[in-house]
């Protein structure tokens, strides 16, 4: 049964470059995501299918740590995404004092969590890579099925603390959903917030 | 080029540096599969335990291992901060869309699977202060938090002997006895050595810039403090400041292995952090 200290994953994918942060790093998908994209990459993150797998943090070290040489020498590490890792601060924080703090710890989120989630996670995250969708609540809305004033609080917590410098923002151009006026405001409002960091990418309509 | 040829012929690379950063002999071969791959396969697995195993032994032996970043520049996660080409924006769409096809799922996960790594472990000591600033106009702290790493084959020695399952070529280090060197008077003193040391500099303050350098430096068999570097920087100043307080470091107490006093890095990362004013 999954508890704050075990997770459902329903992948772990070494030996990933150039992607999910700097260095060699191993993706590691949770299940479970408050949103409902409709073009979500990992749909399995949600439902109650069986393709997961529960880890407990000491055994994810274990299956992981096969690469700590390579997370050594890169500087690079671990990133959580999903499904939302920002949802499963007791499983991450247990592992960082695990795998200690010479492995990066990145986190693949969409920010749409209690900011008390986002506190914990932020002296223990090293890269935060943040899927924004858009910053306009309606396209938001129209696009998650969830309202993004919880997305707002938190990247304003993330600017008072200073580390908008750890932040690669990803600001998707979504298919039938904004365009390039709306993602240059989405930019635009989150310079203002002192982000620089960007990844401006499509979204590739896939069928699953 | 098939899948995972890159990501091999990088981890490939990767390996050398290692082998070359710590004079390791190490001899590899093209790989001769054409088909697609994960990147990686038991011959190149092997080749990570090699270099682990070797790594282990210069430790025992008291020499210095460089490990840490010498590989840090190869892969660099694309971001951009202006306005993207289209060419970019190509490169980024693909490597946005390409987790899910690459992520290996828990069912298939047993295709391809790769041997266990031998026991390696960890310990870690927290530290934590916090100093207050002392400009009248805002109040200031640094938050400072250490962490000091144990070489991994250490620890596994101690875990094996704990376990009572050591594998068969680990026995021989069984009875080896460690200590890591370390602050005198401990932890907390060296907590208080920082907190009285560090000063926030004004520069970094005025730009409200924080976060965490990690610094690393060797202790050598006579407890002095040397070879100090920056592991993971911030800003100049920030970074600077790290670094200064660690030469003011007096000399540790050395680390020892069987009796016998060796070197040894040391890791410690150090938190600045602005507190708002009252």
């Amino acid at each position: 049964m999954e508890s704050y200290y075990t997770a459902k994953i329903i992948g772990i994918a070494r030996h990933r470059l150039e992607i999910d942060g700097d260095g060699v790093t191993t993706l590691v998908a949770f299940h479970g995501c408050p949103l409902l994209c409709r073009y979500c990459l990992n749909p399995q993150s949600f439902g109650n299918g069986a393709g997961f797998k529960e880890y407990t943090p000491e055994s994810l070290y274990q299956e992981v740590r096969i690469d700590e040489l390579y997370f050594l020498a890169t500087r690079g590490g671990i990133t959580f995404g999903g499904g939302e890792p920002a949802m499963r601060i007791g499983f991450i924080q247990r592992f960082r004092k695990i795998c200690g703090d010479e492995w990066g710890i990145n986190i693949e989120t969409s920010l749409n969590v209690p900011t008390e989630n986002v506190s914990s996670l932020l002296p223990i995250v090293d890269t935060l890579i943040i899927d924004i969708k858009d910053m306009n609540p309606e396209i938001y809305c129209d696009y998650t099925g969830q309202d993004n004033s919880r997305v707002l609080d938190n990247l304003r917590l993330i600017a008072d603390s200073g580390r908008q410098g750890d932040c690669i923002i990803r600001i998707p151009l979504i298919p039938d959903f904004n365009t390039e006026a709306d993602r240059e405001a989405s930019r635009a409002a989150l310079e203002q917030l002192g982000f620089t960091r960007f990844d401006l990418f499509t979204y590739q309509i896939r069928k699953h | 080029m098939a899948r995972g040829k890159r990501t091999c012929k990088i981890l490939k690379e990767i390996r050398r540096q290692i082998a070359e950063a710590n004079d390791i002999e190490f001899v590899t071969s093209e790989c001769r599969y054409r088909g697609d791959c994960l990147g990686t396969c038991p011959k190149c697995e092997a080749e990570v335990r090699y270099l682990e195993e070797q790594l282990r032994i210069r430790q025992l032996m008291g020499k210095a291992v460089a490990l840490a970043g010498i590989s840090a520049g190869m892969i660099l996660m694309p971001a951009c901060s202006g306005a993207s080409s289209n060419q970019s924006k190509e490169t980024l769409q693909t490597t946005t869309v390409e987790p899910i096809e690459q992520t290996d799922t828990i069912d298939s996960q047993d295709e391809g699977e790769l041997p266990e790594i031998d026991s390696t472990s960890r310990v870690t000591s927290d530290l934590c202060a916090v100093k207050t600033g002392e400009t009248e106009e805002e109040s200031m702290a640094i938050t400072i938090q250490g962490d000091v790493s144990l070489p991994e084959d250490t620890v596994a020695i101690n875990k094996n002997e704990t376990d009572g399952n050591a594998p068969e070529e680990n026995k021989v280090f069984g009875m080896v006895g460690v200590t890591m060197p370390s602050f005198p008077g401990g932890e907390e003193k060296l907590k208080e050595w920082i907190y009285q040391h560090m000063v926030y500099p004004q520069k970094a303050m005025d730009d409200s810039i924080q976060g965490r350098v990690v610094i690393q430096f060797l202790v050598d068999c006579n407890g002095n403090v040397c070879n100090i570097k920056v592991a993971r920087g911030i800003c100049e100043e920030l970074d600077n400041e790290a670094m200064r307080v660690a030469e003011s470091f007096p000399p540790f107490n050395p680390a020892t292995m069987d009796g016998k006093v060796v070197e040894c890095w040391y890791t410690l990362p150090i938190t600045f952090k602005i507190l708002p004013a009252d």
